[in-house]
């Protein structure tokens, strides 16, 4: 298992539920103190509530499977929740959530398809998919046709670009949070995701052959 | 040096919002049911352990005073009379006493103890028991350990001879042994053989294990005309050399082997027009020899114009530490690039990503010292899977992870069984040195 170094400069003290802010000033670390060490249900259930969403998302696309998706974000969120008492502010919640959910999904494909871990993998089809060009991707209002390439586009990614795309352009983690999550240097995930990109340009290059909802630049 | 990525960042987020948006993918009302009761059930949990855990504490004290109560109640009654607790002390020390006396006693204690002393002794003969009755003296010189001979029991050792068989790899030879008189002549016996197949490089320090049978004798003159039967076991060290070098150039040829197929699979990899100008993102296979401090790495190079992959053959892992990286470039896998060109980026995958320098004119890259240090905490988590095989991608913090995981890992496992990969694996260990993962064969 990656052992993850997590800054310390972050110093989020214990929030005791007496001294419970607002729902909205209250940051997830907090919160979580607060669920882990004061058993206080309500800050779980906010901190459950601003993240579900994120976190489904997540496992489902890495997965590519919504039914494998919900078992592991399930999964994901029992870890959380058993190992609430070692629970320490050493880095964002988001990155530790994240973290706990991407060693998952990792054992997950060990368990099931070591070869898929390979990041340089070339799936046979991931160029050649044809993704149908539109005049209106501009517009605010893309088909669901055009919505649906995309996402295969992005499912067409080996998985571990996939991971890096999806972490930085989905979820908003940063270079160096998804260095943390994953437990490699920054330099690493930026030159992962740069051939993530420039493959997924390639993608949708086609789709954007008359539009320029992506303006992919020199590919 | 610019970050690319940031480039696509607006598009991309606009796309992955849209997208959202029209999957609308959301946990059902069941599974946010189900985790918020986990949760809540998790703390309810703790709360009765800890009640539990209070109830637990108030028994124990109520039951201590409770004993306390008994044993005053018990003392003020004069149940027992004041010798008892003495007595009960003094049999509890007697008991534990004939315990421990009767262990050390004990044949298996002694065994034990023998088996300590022969590994101590490793290459030196142990005579574990010589029994002789002489009918004159009913003398029985027994002794299971160099240091229980008396003087009279090594004179006589000394000075007889005796003929036995040793027994070479299996095959039983007649020899002589006689206990020099130099010390310590009843460790150390002289072995001697008209068996001109047998030198003394085959058995000179290599002698394991000297078993003397026990054997009584009725009178002197028999015991010096007999035999003593014996069992000399002797390593033959010349023949164990030469297989260990077998099995180390077979280790050798093996690795080379397996080495040229991936380089050669690497290579011929079918590429589409497209690939060809894409980095491999380099899938490396670091040596699985103990070969440290020398390395191989694939270097993606990246240009502003083009960029492709050229594959650095065995650089000195040291010269990472010392700032330089010297190393061929295979010239046929990258045309586009000459020896002028400027390298805007250096990726040593698996290692780390660095400034380059520019190609000199023999073709070797420099990268800096700064950009190397901060390779050496980036890889330190090393560990050995369950096969040889993935010794060198099973670094769980570097590319090699995903590199032992493709297709040649697959074309590994098909031309190894597994008794060659288990026969590669023998004493092989792998540790991060110099953020490869390098297997080292320990000795």
């Amino acid at each position: 298992m990656l052992a993850v170094k997590y800054p310390l400069h972050m110093d989020v003290r214990p929030l005791k539920p007496a001294q419970a802010k607002s729902e909205y000033e209250t940051s997830d670390e907090e919160l979580m103190m607060a669920y882990a060490h004061h058993n206080d249900q309500q800050a779980f259930a906010t901190l459950y509530t601003r993240h579900k969403a994120s976190l489904y998302r997540y496992c489902t696309r890495m997965l590519g499977n919504e039914a494998l998706g919900a078992e592991l974000f399930q999964d994901a969120w029992s870890k959380i929740i058993k190992a609430r008492a070692r629970y320490q502010v050493k880095a964002k919640f988001k990155t530790y959530l994240f973290h706990v959910a991407h060693n998952l999904i990792i054992d997950q494909w060990r368990k099931n398809n070591p070869d898929i871990l390979s990041i340089d993998e070339e799936r046979e089809g991931a160029t050649s998919i044809e993704l149908q060009s539109s005049s209106n991707l501009m517009s605010d209002l893309l088909t669901q046709e055009q919505l649906d390439q995309f996402k295969h586009a992005v499912l067409e990614l080996p998985p571990m670009q996939r991971d890096v795309v999806l972490l930085h352009y989905d979820h908003g983690l940063t270079l160096e949070q998804i260095a943390e999550c994953e437990g490699v240097g920054r330099e690493t995930i930026k030159s992962r995701l740069r051939y993530a990109v420039k493959k997924l340009k390639t993608i949708i290059a086609n789709l954007n052959t008359e539009t320029e909802l992506f303006p992919v630049g020199d590919v | 040096m610019t970050d690319k990525n940031e480039f696509d960042q607006e598009e991309l987020n606009v796309a992955f919002e849209r997208l959202n948006q029209s999957e609308g993918l959301q946990p059902s009302a069941e599974l946010d049911a189900m985790i918020l009761k986990m949760a809540a059930e998790e703390v309810q949990g703790d709360s009765v352990e800890k009640e539990q855990s209070n109830v637990t504490d108030i028994t124990d004290i109520s039951f201590r005073r409770g004993q306390r109560e008994t044993h005053k109640a018990l003392k003020k009654k004069g149940l027992f009379p004041n010798w008892v607790m003495p007595m009960g002390l003094a049999a509890t020390v007697l008991l534990s006493f004939g315990v421990v006396n009767r262990v050390l006693q004990s044949p298996e204690f002694d065994n034990l103890a023998k088996q300590s002393s022969y590994q101590e002794l490793s290459d030196e003969v142990v005579v574990t028991s010589a029994v002789r009755k002489d009918n004159n003296t009913d003398e029985v010189a027994s002794f299971a350990k160099p240091d229980a001979v008396n003087q009279e029991q090594k004179k006589r050792l000394e000075s007889d001879n005796v003929k036995t068989t040793v027994t070479i790899n299996d095959n039983e030879i007649n020899a002589d042994i006689s206990f020099e008189k130099s010390p310590p002549s009843y460790t150390r016996p002289k072995i001697w053989t008209t068996d001109s197949s047998i030198t003394r490089e085959h058995y000179d320090g290599t002698v394991e294990h000297l078993e003397v049978q026990p054997h009584v004798f009725d009178n002197s003159e028999e015991f010096k005309n007999s035999e003593i039967e014996s069992k000399i076991i002797l390593a033959d060290k010349l023949k164990q050399e030469q297989a260990q070098a077998a099995l180390q150039e077979q280790h050798a040829i093996l690795t080379k082997e397996k080495r040229e197929r991936l380089k050669q699979a690497r290579r011929s990899a079918p590429t589409e027009p497209e690939n060809q100008m894409a980095p491999s993102q380099a899938i490396i296979v670091p040596e699985t020899m103990p070969v440290p401090p020398v390395a191989n790495a694939e270097v993606i190079v990246e240009e502003t114009e083009t960029e492709g992959a050229v594959f650095v053959e065995s650089f000195a892992a040291e010269d990472l530490a010392s700032g330089s990286l010297q190393a061929e470039i295979q010239a046929e896998s990258l045309p586009s690039i000459s020896k002028d060109d400027s390298f805007d980026e250096v990726v040593v995958t698996g290692a780390r990503i660095g400034n380059a320098g520019d190609v000199e004119a023999d073709s070797a890259l420099e990268t800096k010292r700064q950009t190397l240090e901060s390779v050496l905490f980036e890889h330190k988590q090393c560990f050995v899977d369950q096969d040889c095989a993935l010794v060198a991608l099973a670094c769980d913090s570097c590319d090699c992870l995903e590199s032992v995981s493709n297709q040649n890992y697959a074309q590994y496992q098909s031309e190894f069984s597994q008794a060659e990969i288990a026969e590669q694996c023998f004493n092989t260990a792998t540790e991060c040195v110099r953020n490869y993962c390098q297997v080292q064969q320990s000795e």
